[in-house]
């Protein structure tokens, strides 16, 4: 057969970020993590779920009572700019499924229950029925914007779907974020905000999942990440 | 970057649209818009919002289309889009006989995913509308929740000919309706725009949009 590897681009949406300036020779973005077919172990981990990687999937079981958890991959260096990419699907999850940039670093057991701080995040928001894209800074979250009209159904028969997130230091700082699901179409922009609270450069990518003990999830390659010093 | 065919034909279907022979004698490439829409010549009703590859419309509640005048009569024209209707109980796309109306539309033919009969053909004539042909077991719904779909229209009013194609998930794109509708008796023979259908309340339209044409 045929190999096609730029479908994993659409996929990834490069070319289209590369449309929008985001990506390409000019923005000094290079790809950080490129997880086209197996999901890279995570590097920090709340520990009240189990996270089994099976090629392209991680699957998260959240274990124990109600509190939030997340993991986490290190970026192994701070970035001024970051772009991150992936997949999800509901399964059982309730309350969020999240992508987020922070300024923090962070490696392995974090305890109970969220770790990461000063960070953007852009999440399908269950508990809120909505879309989100919140910061949360010195432990504090604000939210920049909510859009009920359009969010993923939580359900075990759900499609996949995917978000990206991008951010930017400074002040004004640039926080955009885009979603993609059921079909070929292309990615398209939910939130785009110009915060300035993060100022110090990036090192972690994380994803928060939410709330409800015994509940399941999977995040799905492709995960990309691409950053600039 | 490096051109992409084979991604690009998986979002517009027109590796599809060619095997099947609707992409044949002449049918060129009219609107090809894969990353960015572009801006609408004419609209009515609630209006659509472009930010990059996506035309969002406002919250109100409306029958109301945006377009694209061609820079000739088609009679043939294939018309693909992808949607997301939120709560919109309809959208789609369609073909219009002569330049965009400004206001209602008048003499056309259009396929949506409709909340009540399923994916739809039908028809404006003078402005009067009739439903061509129905699916009730495959359509779109109208939820917030829904995931995106491709809807696409061909026409060919020299042989009478109307149909609908569907596109869910990653999969290839299917034929849905096809209508047999006379053009010469409608009034229909030819087509000068073509347009987006919805009804508001936060519908999202999202690239790829294409419109090829002879």
């Amino acid at each position: 057969m045929t190999y096609h590897p730029l479908a994993e681009t659409h996929d990834t949406g490069e070319a289209y970020w590369e449309r929008l300036g985001i990506l390409g020779s000019s923005t000094g973005m290079a790809p950080i993590i490129s997880a086209n077919k197996t999901m890279p172990s995570v590097d920090a981990y709340t520990n009240n779920q189990t996270i089994a990687i099976t090629d392209s999937v991680l699957k998260y079981t959240l274990t124990g009572g109600n509190a939030n958890r997340e993991f986490s991959w290190s970026l192994g260096a701070t970035y001024s700019k970051v772009l991150a990419v992936s997949y999800f699907q509901w399964g059982s999850t309730m309350d969020l499924q999240g992508l987020a940039i922070s300024e923090d670093a962070y490696t392995g057991d974090q305890g109970n229950p969220n770790y990461m701080d000063n960070y953007i995040r852009f999440m399908a928001y269950s508990y809120g029925n909505e879309m989100r894209l919140q910061k949360r800074v010195g432990g504090s979250y604000t939210t920049y914007g909510t859009d009920t009209t359009i969010y993923p159904e939580i359900a075990a028969y759900s499609p996949a779907y995917a978000l990206a997130v991008y951010a930017e230091v400074g002040d004004p700082g640039v926080q955009t974020g885009w979603i993609k699901f059921g079909s070929t179409s292309q990615w398209f922009q939910l939130f785009s905000g110009i915060e300035g609270d993060l100022t110090t450069g990036f090192q972690t990518v994380g994803v928060g999942v939410g709330y409800t003990g015994g509940n399941v999830g999977r995040m799905i390659s492709p995960f990309y990440v691409w950053g600039a010093a | 970057m490096s051109y992409a065919p084979s991604t690009f034909h998986a979002g517009t279907g027109e590796d599809f649209f060619r095997k099947e022979g609707f992409l044949v004698d002449g049918m060129a490439p009219l609107i090809t818009a894969r990353y960015t829409i572009p801006a609408f010549d004419d609209s009515d009703g609630t209006a659509l919002t472009i930010t990059d590859s996506v035309a969002k419309s406002a919250v109100g509640s409306a029958p109301s289309w945006a377009g694209y005048n061609l820079s000739a009569a088609k009679t043939k024209l294939l018309v693909l889009a992808y949607t997301q209707p939120s709560t919109s109980a309809y959208a789609g796309v369609g073909v219009h006989k002569g330049t965009l109306p400004g206001t209602t539309l008048e003499d056309d033919y259009q396929t949506n995913f409709d909340t009540a009969p399923g994916t739809l053909i039908g028809k404006h004539v003078s402005g009067s509308w009739t439903t061509l042909g129905t699916d009730a077991t495959i359509y779109q719904d109208d939820a917030v929740t829904s995931a995106i779909w491709g809807i696409a229209l061909y026409v060919d009013a020299d042989n009478d000919i109307q149909k609908s194609f569907v596109k869910s998930g990653t999969a290839e794109w299917l034929q849905v309706l096809s209508t047999a509708d006379d053009s010469s008796a409608s009034g229909l023979t030819s087509f000068q725009s073509v347009y987006l259908r919805h009804g508001g309340l936060s519908c999202r339209f999202i690239t790829p949009i294409m419109v090829w044409g002879a």
